[in-house]
């Protein structure tokens, strides 16, 4: 698709009018902690570094119990070409390296770092050398920056291999979509001259024409203080994006700002956009500068089961029981914590589990809210597939995974098109686990493809 | 079924809080002025009609529930507004225990032995309506003046509009067909109460307003088309306003379970059903074709559903 139409094209297409969007839900906002100011999070006794790579085991360790560590230095760096370094976010001693379940309950090695209280920098950190599009792209890949949007995408894969060739727009994702989030929200507002300058080193290294940045119409403080920042910046526009969910999620933002349509499946590039969330652009921006790692991150922690939202500065890897001891824990019987919003959010069944760079919000959420009703018979009122931004049809979808029919989910309907976005689930009248059932459904044909070349290796 | 895998605390962690039950509420509150209406014209008649199709809607499913040890699901009301959906379309003569039959037809037979709610493949009411018409002509098509004062056998007459105007051809005034005044169904003859019902369900959006508007579109053109002094004479007005097709347009062509679930299929089936109503019409052995018309729609429909699957966002056309 992306072959005929070049750059000039697209740049045509881009209109100052926003699309309408696809389908798409509208829970209540819940954005109180979007007015509440960062606070920074006592230093812990001790953090634990999930060391999560793209591939499996894409990253070796490169310290052992015993070792002595200094904020900003890499304790694991990357041996496959997706994965980027973990850096050690307080100094102090190495506990151990072991095998655990992170915060996304995925298996990996864990490094336990007992904070020796000083937060002493390490004395190879410096400010990288950047001169052209390698250069920089390795710069990106050494700040350990990923999507921190919540999607946790290594930053510095997303920019590709070469500058200038096909990718002609870059949208800064500064929609933040999920109801009760706000960490974003208050990164433009507190980082705003970082997020762009990130926005106008990406533009000039990866030799992009023009970037938008889409912030949601639920956030007029910040859609006012990046105007005013891009204003001196002719290739850099703010558009104001409809609120609704999921405008943030990048195929529903890049079709917002300028009508491309990625379909499932596809990239980005693949209509010319580089889709990148605003605080991962003030990282990039911070370690160009000041040659700072990706070590701590700004978290919101908020929802009715805490008494007040907060927004906190936290190391990565900090165990999430340390943040609720701070803000004095959940409240209320059987409350639940979510990491992530309550669309897409993971229930965090692990207190101790150490944060991730991609953690932005823990949302503290009542019994009632969560309570599951249990399932009842499709009345076929067809809300799933109206609300469904990828147009896919829900409901025959759930059915034939009912059956085990996956393939024929994915042939006939596009099951593998799902985002998850949760949206068809949220709406439905009789509580079906609609969205649930897909991720079910994608994990068993993966299962069936991967048991599949298997099978056919052995032949 | 194979639902073991399917993790239930996974994400979304919140509902909208919208539930059938809750669609099906509205539904009833959207047919209370059309049932007011008929008991204010028809007077007691009408109301036994209605208590008695309605209740026995409601015990049909429990009793089979029950017999059968399955989850009672009379909370979700289902039952409730297709025991009130036959009543209303049914003449306020109608012996109660035809109105009951006509229930446990529709709930027994038509939804229940199809699976329950959302499995049964024609809309019940029109089904139990359909059954009613042929088994019991003689009752079914006994009407009555509206009379709020006493009852003497001198109010009760044998035609409505429709087959007046097909035979004899004395009609009631536009006014009095648009409030109700003249003989007819309990819930069709009202027309400002299914306005009212259907603006009720268009704010709470349980139904599209482009889907009964498309029927009727489809229905009036064909009705100026045959008119009765040859081509294009028909009086559309008339036609719309007489006889059960605006009530079946808000109630029974926006029906989920037996009309199409996407856009595009509802609105081919509300124009093959405003066609076909007027072609029974016109041409038909009866004065009254929606009854028919929607039913045989509504076997189409898992036709339209399977025919009419757009692609995924994005993408250009389906593969298979």
């Amino acid at each position: 698709m992306a072959k005929h139409i070049t750059s000039a094209t697209w740049s045509k297409r881009l209109s100052k009018a926003v699309r309408r969007p696809v389908g798409g839900v509208h829970p209540d906002d819940q954005k109180a902690a979007q007015a509440v100011a960062t606070e920074t999070l006592p230093l812990p006794a001790q953090v634990k570094l999930a060391v999560t790579s793209v591939t499996p085991a894409g990253c070796r360790l490169l310290v052992r119990p015993g070792d002595l560590v200094a904020v900003g230095q890499p304790v694991a760096s990357p041996v496959d070409l997706m994965s980027v370094p973990v850096h050690a976010s307080v100094s102090g001693r190495v506990l151990s390296v072991d095998e655990a379940t992170n915060l996304n309950g995925q298996r990996c090695p864990v490094v336990v770092i007992a904070s020796d209280g000083r937060q002493t920098q390490w004395e190879q950190l410096q400010v990288p050398a950047v001169t052209d599009f390698a250069s920089f792209r390795q710069a990106v890949r050494a700040s350990g920056v990923v999507g921190l949007g919540g999607a946790g995408f290594p930053a510095f894969f997303k920019l590709g291999s070469a500058p200038g060739q096909s990718i002609d727009l870059l949208v800064a994702n500064g929609s933040e979509c999920e109801p009760y989030s706000a960490s974003d929200a208050r990164d433009m507002l507190e980082n705003g001259a970082e997020i762009i300058a990130g926005i106008r080193a990406v533009l000039d290294y990866a030799q992009i024409g023009q970037a938008i940045i889409g912030i949601e119409g639920n956030k007029p403080d910040a859609i006012r203080h990046l105007s005013e920042l891009a204003a001196a910046d002719e290739r850099i526009r703010v558009r104001v994006l409809p609120r609704r969910y999921p405008q943030g999620g990048e195929k529903q933002l890049v079709y917002a700002v300028s009508g491309r349509r990625i379909a499932g499946g596809a990239l980005p590039s693949a209509a010319g956009a580089l889709v990148m969330n605003v605080s991962s652009l003030a990282a990039i921006a911070v370690y160009l500068k000041t040659g700072q790692p990706l070590t701590q991150r700004r978290i919101t922690v908020t929802g009715p089961a805490f008494d007040r939202p907060r927004n906190l500065m936290v190391p990565v890897g900090t165990p999430v029981s340390q943040i609720l001891t701070y803000v004095g824990g959940l409240h209320g019987a059987a409350a639940s914590l979510i990491q992530g919003g309550p669309m897409m959010g993971r229930l965090v069944e692990d207190y101790e589990a150490g944060t991730l760079k991609q953690t932005n919000l823990l949302l503290g959420l009542t019994a009632a809210q969560t309570q599951k009703q249990a399932e009842q018979a499709c009345i076929r009122c067809g809300l799933c597939a109206e609300v469904c931004p990828m147009s896919l049809q829900p409901s025959e979808m759930n059915q034939l995974v009912l059956l085990g029919r996956y393939q024929e989910a994915a042939d006939r309907y596009y099951m593998k098109d799902c985002i998850e976005c949760g949206c068809c689930s949220y709406i439905c009248p009789a509580y079906r686990l609609l969205t649930q059932s897909f991720v079910y459904g994608k994990q068993q044909l993966k299962l069936a493809q991967r048991q599949a070349t298997q099978g056919g290796q052995a032949q | 079924m194979m639902t073991t895998g399917i993790a239930k605390t996974a994400s979304p962690q919140i509902h909208s809080g919208r539930s059938t039950t809750a669609v099906m509420r509205d539904v009833l509150i959207a047919l209370l002025p059309l049932a007011a209406a008929g008991c204010v014209l028809y007077g007691w008649r009408a109301l036994l009609v209605l208590v008695v199709s309605t209740g026995s809607a409601v015990l049909t499913e429990y009793i089979y529930e029950k017999l059968l040890h399955q989850t009672v699901t009379g909370a979700d009301l289902s039952a409730a507004v297709t025991g009130l959906l036959l009543g209303l379309s049914v003449t306020p003569l109608l012996p109660w225990w035809l109105a009951m039959l006509g229930s446990v037809f529709a709930v027994l037979l038509v939804k229940l032995l199809f699976g329950g709610i959302g499995r049964n493949f024609m809309n019940p009411a029109l089904a139990a309506r359909a059954f009613l018409l042929i088994s019991f002509p003689r009752q079914m098509i006994q009407f009555m003046n509206p009379q709020a004062g006493a009852e003497s056998l001198d109010l009760i007459s044998g035609a409505t509009p429709l087959p007046a105007a097909k035979w004899s051809g004395t009609v009631p005034s536009l006014l009095d067909s648009f409030l109700g005044n003249k003989a007819g169904s309990i819930g069709e003859v009202c027309i400002l109460a299914i306005i009212l019902g259907f603006a009720y369900l268009i704010v709470r959006r349980v139904i599209h307003w482009e889907v009964p508007l498309i029927y009727l579109a489809v229905f009036a053109l064909f009705a100026w088309f045959w008119g009765s002094d040859g081509w294009f004479t028909g009086n559309v007005l008339y036609q719309l306003l007489n006889g059960g097709v605006i009530f079946a347009a808000v109630f029974m062509v926006t029906d989920y379970t037996s009309t199409p679930m996407r856009r595009s299929g509802q609105w081919i089936f509300a124009a093959g059903a405003g066609f076909l109503t007027i072609l029974i019409r016109r041409f038909g052995a009866y004065p009254e074709g929606v009854t028919f018309a929607i039913l045989l729609m509504n076997l189409l429909t898992p036709l339209l559903d399977r025919a009419l699957v757009p692609a995924s966002f994005g993408r250009k056309k389906h593969a298979k």
